[in-house]
């Protein structure tokens, strides 16, 4: 017989929360910088959207787990796409990467967490996460039909994010 | 004397009485298992089951639900309503589903379920059949599949997202929701196709004046909002007349697949 998984996040399940508040209040502060400096062509409204959006996921993973939340960006990760983000060239296909990192990352998180409140939170980001992406190819000048698989899959190449990393 | 007779007198009132009660009780019983009188014979009530939902019954409507989709997307094909790079992105996504609905199966045989391999009968009889009803009536049927479409994928996204905190076996709520993540993003593919315009919705947001949207919302965005939603999904379709709104809900206790609605 299977045991009921805990509803609150375990200590464990905090640090890995903590984890995932700091890699979203980074890609907040990226796509905000990148629609600030007015790239994304016509989508600089969308970049603008999605910025609000992972500053609203770090919010809500703050309110999960109250004062364990670093309230901090993940700063290697900042300083690593930086500059991609603020060059209209490299923006959408950085960005694009980010968002497939980020799903990566939250579904990583998703096979580790023992609480139901903090995965039924993780799963809500994952989508809207994932529909980021598919977002971002459009906005890269890709075809959803000859490139489709950049719009529905994550590249094999993505690696998911760590708090070792 | 009169102390004998008056207790005589009472004991065979109170007989009388005993004998009385007994005989009604005896009519009443009968055959009744209920003890409550009636008329002629009705059969005992069914004993329904106890329904947990368990990781299997949860894999196993999310199987339901591929080929929920899986059949739409059929259905569309079979009708001819799409042509062009609408028609291959309806291959594609449909191609998505059956490997969808192999990984479900799988996943519900590892977990030592039966895997279920047919759509799910009650979204088909108040989803999807009354859809494609409307939709075989409408003036714009391609329309109406691709708004039909991205609402299922909506559907389907928000049914893992829904089911994640329900599975027990943690390992299973990050592969289920791969498998959401791929519908969200269907979903985010077809609504890029009907609001090219405004991919990110901005309602709700607090962003700078000048990134919001004049008007009202509209109900096809690539991202609609910060968070998956678990909110009912609306969909208008049929001929121009007479549209008609589904709403369309993430299958709960009365949708699931139990196991023992196999042997019905």
């Amino acid at each position: 017989m299977t045991t009921m998984p805990p509803r609150r996040p375990t200590p464990a399940d905090i640090e890995l929360l903590a984890f995932a508040q700091q890699a979203e209040l980074a890609a907040r502060d990226l796509f905000a910088a990148a629609a600030d400096n007015g790239v994304g062509g016509e989508h600089t409204a969308s970049v603008a959207c999605i910025a609000a959006h992972h500053d609203a996921a770090s919010q809500a993973i703050s309110a999960l787990i109250g004062r364990s939340a670093p309230q901090a960006r993940l700063d290697s990760l900042f300083v690593a796409s930086r500059n991609a983000f603020l060059n209209d060239d490299s923006f959408a296909t950085s960005a694009w990467e980010l968002e497939n990192t980020m799903v990566a990352t939250h579904l990583s998180l998703l096979s580790a967490l023992d609480g139901t409140e903090g995965s039924a939170l993780v799963a809500s980001i994952v989508s809207a996460e994932a529909r980021h992406a598919a977002a971002l190819a459009v906005i890269a000048g890709l075809s959803p039909v000859s490139d489709a698989d950049a719009f529905l899959t994550t590249p094999a190449d993505i690696v998911a994010l760590t708090p070792e990393a | 004397m009169d102390m004998q007779n008056l207790s005589r007198r009472r004991f065979l009132l109170a007989s009388g009485a005993t004998v009385s009660l007994g005989a009604l009780i005896s009519a009443c019983g009968g055959g009744s298992k209920s003890g409550i009188a009636r008329v002629g014979l009705a059969p005992d009530p069914a004993t329904l089951p106890t329904a947990e939902v368990t990781d299997v019954t949860l894999l196993r409507t999310a199987t339901s639900l591929e080929y929920n989709a899986i059949f739409v997307y059929e259905a569309a094909k079979d009708a001819g309503y799409l042509s062009g790079d609408a028609a291959k992105l309806a291959a594609r996504f449909q191609a998505d589903h059956k490997e969808h609905a192999a990984a479900t199966a799988s996943l519900t045989e590892a977990a030592g379920g039966k895997a279920f391999n047919d759509p799910n009968p009650r979204l088909q009889s108040i989803y999807v059949e009354p859809a494609l009803g409307l939709i075989a009536e409408s003036d714009d049927p391609a329309g109406d599949v691709l708004a039909l479409a991205y609402a299922l994928e909506t559907l389907a996204g928000a049914t893992y997202q829904f089911y994640v905190p329900m599975l027990r076996e943690k390992e299973l709520r990050g592969a289920a929701m791969g498998i959401g993540a791929q519908e969200a993003r269907h979903a985010a593919t077809l609504g890029s196709v009907l609001n090219p315009s405004r991919l990110v919705s901005s309602h709700g947001l607090a962003v700078d004046a000048k990134w919001r949207e004049e008007g009202d919302a509209s109900l096809f965005y690539a991202v609609p909002s910060a968070f998956g939603t678990l909110a009912p999904v609306q969909v208008t379709l049929g001929p121009a007349d007479s549209r008609t709104t589904v709403n369309l809900e993430t299958p709960s206790l009365n949708s699931m697949v139990y196991e023992y609605l196999d042997g019905e």
